[in-house]
């Protein structure tokens, strides 16, 4: 899909007198280019670096499949969200192996939100060379968008940059939102300890053989041996971002999902905060993820569709998004709410803020209309419910064919998880979210099951 | 097959015959817009014909009937030019100097974006020249893209350009002066950029040596290039390509007064993510602060990042900056004692003392000492005193407050028939489908493997139902690629079928099949015979528990429940299920003997299971020999290995282990009979070795599972392999599977697994690597380690150069963060390692030194005499003399 950011002018860090850097806000659809904050940095070189970890794994690509050009092209511009105090910068790598989240709260700023929404910021090279030389002791004034671009819409001397941005590209940030939704903290350590670990890590790519992080009594240690308390993670160098940050930092926590698919690592500034998503592997990006799928598939289902509607005239930036305290606003109940939010989180009107366990509300600046066209096997599950393709075998334990072509896949209910007799579930055994025909029996699995 | 390409239009006919003339005729006689509309015409005409270029394999050349001729392509590249789309024409065109004509006469609008287009669509080293020409010749504006500057970086580096000097190109196109400085703001791809074309052209050409020579000939100001190497190591781009410019700028050796403007921004560059640029600007900031041209306190401030480095060379080169610093300005010391604090948690001892020394000068203040407190879990054993002297301790700590003890090893290995280890038989015909297609996915699940083979033999013949059921796998068969699932799906689709397809090993390299697939090819031919009278009987070389082990009672009961419901057993099925044998349940199965027959097989395997029955003869023989012997706990003598040395012409000697086959008296059975049937290499490369499981991981660890109880023979083909693979020069991920069987609990580590266990320690593959720790610690903690043998290998291998010190240190190092009760057995390992070459110590013998220095002082571990008297006469220098001697002060053991 071709996708264009339209700036009114690049962002830049001007030093001729006291420092400031202006972050150029895209105008979309027409509308005006948004104006979110005026202000200073109270530590300028933390937020530089900040922006810089953002900048890198923006530009970055992990992974290049065979035959293709070794060029890392960074496919979108980061993403920028303001609401309830907090601006949100938010990048994705072009394997769409890691997802990066700075997040600078109130206490980073002094000065003013002038404006709440999400939209692409300019990060170019002048700028990313111009932050290699912000000092805490000159100071640093701030704007996210500017006052004289706010009520212009279009502009003789615009910069326009056009992008095809792949669909994995965008499914894999709806994605990940998925994946830190169910994400639980295993560890939390001292930047010191964190920079000790880290210097363990080998240099060179591990990406054949996954690594397990655990704690000893020795601190942090990995292991090829999988364990179920341990964070598994391929290629270490994919952290190699986090590096400069540490000797800023307060602590590292780091989150995984209990199926150790994925992991988040979260570097705690006080003020501010990094999150860095990786996915599995690095030839595994999480576009091909179905996390999503499940929620998005309910947003078919009576209850949690009636609330859809509900909660989304609820939203307004906020920067937590509380689920029982919506459900009493709504007088529903609140796992509808949360599963309200995880359908949100994957059409991508949602972020999900693993560090606070809240999703925050954001509206990725891409056509989302499409966003459940992006999953094509929600697709296919649709079109085989449909087409009646769906024949339950046994109500009890669940057991139903889904034809497929002229034969049928048995799924089963094993010990409560559905198993499919396709090839795509032999490989990957549930890891990568269900199959089509999971997904299609599922919903004509009785509720009891 | 393509569709046959039929001139339909005047101007596809006149592209067609090739006639460049006639088509510009043609186009003369439309306007502007009569073109235009025949872009969709040059489109097609162009991309038949470029694909034609290229179908190399196929007879109808993409549709266009032969070969396309130069005159074709330059008709079919005037269309493209004047009528096509800017993509169009840059894909189409063919000589540069048809194109500035057309242009002159036409101005086809394609123009304005075709050299962007140009850049975009071919390779950047082709069609920079052209389009420089066509911005020569005044047709086009420059682009302003990306790929263009790319072009530019190897406009002076290619070979066609030398009869034209860099004057020329300068006098023909007066903008590419300054267009050429983009090469500084471009970070380049691959093998274009600044860095790489530097690597790979002559000295003469080099872009650095140019743009010096630039600067003497003032074409460019020295002042600009300083301020735009500064620009590009600001960008941060990656190690090969920032180091570039950091080299470039030592090349341009600026003076300090050409320096002093940028001064801060040298100072910032201290904060650089990427190393080599941190280094440069420590040797700049050095300099600056030398001529006393920086303030302290804001270059201390700026020194802050670098003591987080790992690099120990940085640290150290920013603990002197802070030593002048300090000098000069006395009262900067507690500030400076603070901020150098986080090269405390640097994992080299000798930082670590420096830091300190510096810290009880410079003294901290109260916050500064609580600081302190988080560097304490990773000081060195050596400078725990001192770190808690500073930190206020009233008392001096004479160590940790609890020093983990290096542990015994637990009671025994593990149980390889243990019941957790089952391999339960597939249960149903839902279940047989799921695994199959599993298996199907998943090559390197041996387990799974042989539990999906043995269910379809006692499914077969398969019901209509079951046919029902595996009709998507059916369909699936043909798409099977990994030998070992391909085998599975040759069984399914006999089964399915009746057809017996054919099939052959995989080759390596050097083309040698894999003796391990072609025994499993046999084995299911075997199986398809078997089927068909086999009656859902099991087959007997199913494992009973994983890694491929039968349980003995279990064995007989099935070759009992054979011969009782009359069902021929195959020998192929018998003698690998015989190999596969638990030795340790023998002797509860010789209760179960009475209930067989008195034929062959019987006999055999009563012979294998001790009975004082004779032994069998023919191919029964050796298995059951061989089993005799396991089952008597005798194990074949230790096979010799030894290191192998090849001097090459490039004065490079290369090192590998080579490991002698089994002794005359071993029986040969049918595995070791694999082992000997694999063909020497033919040629004598240094690092070829043909092992029993080829290249293929599921091949090697089908391979492992035919006799579990003696892993020696595959054992000895992962050393011989590891040994020519040290160094990654090759990438053989295959490989990891002889390390990943030192993780079973039931394998113990001993002989040659202990030799292969000392390679991989020594690997440079991270991931082997680590593997190997993971069975240094859990093989220790099991109690199924030899640790004199594997000490043993490791002193063979640096005594021949084989392995470095520095692998086996962070190996061994990591192998106590994992587990610290693995200290005994690394402290035995180091103690052999140090003793390798006294007299001629190995390069960094030292970073052994200092972890042994670690585990004697952190778990209170004495010295052996032996290696007391191998440190006295170890021949170290610098910190390794120094680390000699604080071992040497150490009480004896």
């Amino acid at each position: 899909m071709q996708f264009a950011y339209r700036y009114a002018a690049p962002s830049s860090l001007t030093e001729a007198g006291p420092p400031k850097l202006a972050l150029a806000t895209a105008a979309t659809d027409g509308a005006a280019y948004p104006y979110f904050f005026e202000g200073r940095l109270v530590r300028p070189r933390l937020v530089a670096d900040l922006l810089v970890a953002v900048h890198t794994i923006v530009a970055a690509r992990f992974f290049t499949p065979a035959n293709s050009v070794a060029k890392a092209i960074a496919l979108a511009d980061p993403v920028v969200t303001s609401g309830g105090g907090l601006l949100r910068f938010e990048g994705f790598s072009s394997c769409c192996s890691a997802y990066v989240r700075a997040d600078l709260l109130p206490q980073s700023y002094q000065g003013d939100i002038v404006g709440k929404g999400t939209t692409n910021v300019d990060f170019n090279e002048p700028m990313r060379a111009a932050l290699a030389r912000v000092r805490d002791d000159l100071g640093l004034a701030f704007s996210v968008g500017q006052q004289e671009f706010r009520l212009r819409s279009e502009a003789a001397d615009v910069i326009e940059r056009k992008v095809e941005l792949p669909t994995r590209w965008i499914r894999g940030m709806l994605e990940v939102q998925s994946y830190q939704a169910g994400m639980e903290r295993r560890f939390e350590m001292s930047a010191v300890e964190a920079l000790r670990f880290f210097r363990s890590l080998p240099k060179a790519s591990t990406s054949r053989t996954p690594l397990w992080i655990s704690r000893g009594p020795a601190g942090l240690f990995t292991t090829t041996r999988p364990l179920d308390h341990g964070v598994r993670i391929t290629d270490s160098s994919r952290l190699r971002v986090l590096h400069a940050l540490l000797p800023l930092a307060r602590s590292l926590s780091v989150y995984e999902d209990d199926a150790h698919q994925a992991s988040a690592w979260v570097v705690d500034f006080g003020e501010a905060r990094l999150t860095l998503a990786l996915s599995a592997e690095v030839w595994r990006g999480f576009s091909g993820e179905g996390q999503a799928l499940w929620a998005l598939m309910q947003a078919d289902d009576g209850e949690v569709g009636a609330t859809l509607a509900r909660v989304r005239a609820q939203l307004q930036w906020q920067a937590a998004l509380d689920a029982p305290v919506l459900a009493r606003e709504l007088g529903t109940d609140a796992k509808v709410v949360e599963d309200v939010l995880r359908v949100l989180g994957a059409s991508g009107l949602a972020g999900f803020d693993v560090f606070a366990g809240s999703y925050f509300h954001r509206v990725l600046p891409f056509d989302l209309s499409m966003a459940e066209d992006l999953h094509p096997r929600l697709v296919d599950a649709r079109q085989l419910i449909g087409a009646g393709a769906v024949k339950v075998v046994r109500a009890n334990p669940f057991e139903a064919d889904v034809a497929s072509g002229d034969s049928a896949h048995r799924v089963r209910d094993i010990d409560g998880e559905l198993r499919c007799t396709c090839p795509w579930f032999a490989k990957h055994q549930g890891e990568r979210g269900p199959c089509k025909h999971v997904l299609a029996a599922a919903v004509l699995r009785p509720e009891s099951c | 097959m393509a569709k046959p390409f039929v001139p339909g239009t005047p101007l596809e006919e006149q592209a067609y015959a090739g006639k460049y003339q006639a088509v510009v005729d043609l186009l003369r006689t439309l306007d502007a817009s009569g073109r235009q509309a025949l872009g969709g015409v040059a489109a097609r005409l162009v991309k038949i014909s470029q694909a034609a270029r290229y179908a190399y394999d196929d007879g109808t050349f993409a549709g266009w009937g032969r070969s396309p001729s130069d005159e074709q392509l330059r008709a079919v590249g005037a269309a493209a030019v004047v009528c096509g789309s800017a993509k169009v024409a840059a894909e189409g065109y063919f000589d540069v100097e048809d194109v500035i004509a057309l242009a002159r006469e036409f101005a086809p609008p394609s123009l304005e974006e075709m050299p962007a287009e140009m850049m975009r669509v071919a390779s950047w080293r082709a069609n920079i020249h052209d389009v420089q020409k066509l911005i020569e010749a005044g047709v086009v504006s420059r682009p302003q893209t990306d790929e263009y500057v790319l072009g530019l970086m190897l406009l002076f580096s290619h070979a066609r350009m030398e009869s034209r000097d860099v004057d020329a190109h300068f006098a023909a196109d007066p903008g590419l002066k300054d267009a050429l400085l983009r090469i500084f703001e471009v970070e380049g791809i691959g093998d274009v950029s600044l860095a790489a074309v530097d690597k790979y052209c002559h000295e003469d050409r080099t872009w650095s040596k140019r743009l010096v020579e630039f600067a003497q000939r003032g074409i460019y100001s020295r002042r600009l290039l300083i301020d735009r190497t500064l620009g590009s190591l600001e960008r941060g781009w990656i190690q090969f390509r920032s180091g570039w410019f950091s080299q470039f700028h030592v090349r341009l050796a600026p003076t300090l007064e050409e320096m002093k403007p940028h001064a801060l921004r040298y100072v910032s560059l201290l904060a650089s993510r990427i190393p080599p640029t941190v280094t440069f600007a420590l040797g700049v900031v050095k300099e600056l602060e030398k001529a006393d041209l920086l303030d302290p306190l804001p270059t201390l401030n700026a020194l802050r990042p670098v003591f987080s480095s790992p690099v120990k060379s940085q640290v150290e080169a920013a603990l002197k900056l802070g030593d002048r610093i300090v000098k000069r300005e006395p009262a900067c010391s507690g500030e400076a004692a603070k901020i150098i604090l986080p090269a405390l948690a640097h994992e080299s001892a000798e930082v670590q003392k420096q830091v300190l020394q510096r810290i009880e000068v410079w003294k901290l203040d109260a916050a500064g000492r609580e600081a302190l407190a988080p560097y304490a879990g990773g000081i060195a054993a050596t400078h725990r005193d001192t770190l808690a002297r500073l930190m206020g301790a009233t008392t001096v700590a004479s160590g940790p407050a609890a020093p983990v003890q290096a542990s015994a090893p637990a009671a025994a290995p593990a149980d390889s028939l243990d019941e957790s280890r089952r391999v339960a038989p597939i249960a149903d015909l839902d279940e047989l489908v799921e695994r199959v297609a599993y298996v199907f996915e998943n090559d390197t699940d041996t387990d799974e493997f042989e539990r999906a083979l043995s269910g379809l033999v006692r499914f077969a013949p398969l019901s209509d139902d079951a046919r029902a059921r595996f009709a998507p796998l059916a369909r699936r068969i043909g798409k099977v690629r990994k030998p070992v699932s391909q085998q599975l799906a040759r069984l399914l689709e006999f089964l399915l079928s009746g057809t017996r397809t054919a099939a052959d090993s995989t080759v390596d390299h050097s083309g040698h099949k894999a003796k391990a697939q072609l025994h499993l090819i046999e084995r299911v031919n075997d199986l398809m015979d078997f089927v068909a009278h086999a009656g859902g009987a099991t087959p007997l070389g199913t494992p009973t528990h994983r890694r491929g082990f039968i349980d003995a009672p279990e064995f007989v009961r099935r070759l009992a429940s054979h011969q009782a419901s009359g069902v021929k057993s195959s020998q192929g099925d018998f003698l690998v299920g015989i190999m596969r044998l638990a030795p340790r349940s023998a002797a509860a199965a010789r209760p179960e003997l009475a209930k067989l027959d008195a034929g062959p097989l019987s006999q055999a395997l009563r012979h294998a299971l001790g009975e004082d029955v004779p032994g069998p003869t023919g191919d029964l023989s050796g298995a059951a020999r061989r089993m005799r012997a396991l089952c008597a706990g005798i194990r074949p003598p230790p096979r010799e290995w030894q290191l192998t040395s090849t001097k090459f012409g490039n004065g490079k000697t290369y090192t590998r282990v080579d490991v002698s086959p089994p002794g005359e008296d071993t029986p040969v059975d049918p595995v070791t009979a694999m082992s000997l049937a694999v063909e020497k290499p033919e040629k004598s490369y240094w690092f070829a070795h043909n092992s029993v499981g080829g290249i293929d991981e599921g091949s090697i660890l089908y391979f492992a599972s035919l006799l579990p109880a003696d892993l020696e023979g595959l054992f000895a083909d992962g050393v011989s392999l590891l040994s020519r693979n040290l160094d990654w020069f090759e990438a053989q991920w295959e490989n990891a599977a002889y390390l990943r069987q030192l993780l079973h609990g039931d394998v113990p580590v001993d002989s040659l697994a202990a030799v292969l266990l000392a390679l991989g320690l020594a690997g440079k593959e991270p991931g082997q690597a680590a593997i190997a720790t993971d069975a240094l610690v859990q093989s220790h903690a099991e109690g199924r380690l030899d640790v004199a043998a594997l000490a043993g290998s490791v002193r063979g291998f640096l005594r021949g150069d084989l392995a470095a010190c520095a692998r086996y240190a962070k190996s061994l190092r990591a192998a106590l963060r994992i587990e610290a009760g693995a200290a005994s057995a690394v402290f035995a390992v180091l103690c052999e390692a140090i003793a390798a070459r006294p007299a001629d110590p190995p390069k960094d013998t030292a970073s052994l030194l200092e972890l042994m220095l670690e585990i004697v002082l952190g778990h209170r571990i004495g010295l052996p005499a032996a290696t007391r008297e191998a440190l006295e006469s170890l021949q170290v220098g610098g910190k390794g003399k120094s680390l000699r001697r604080q071992l040497l002060a150490q009480p004896a053991n």
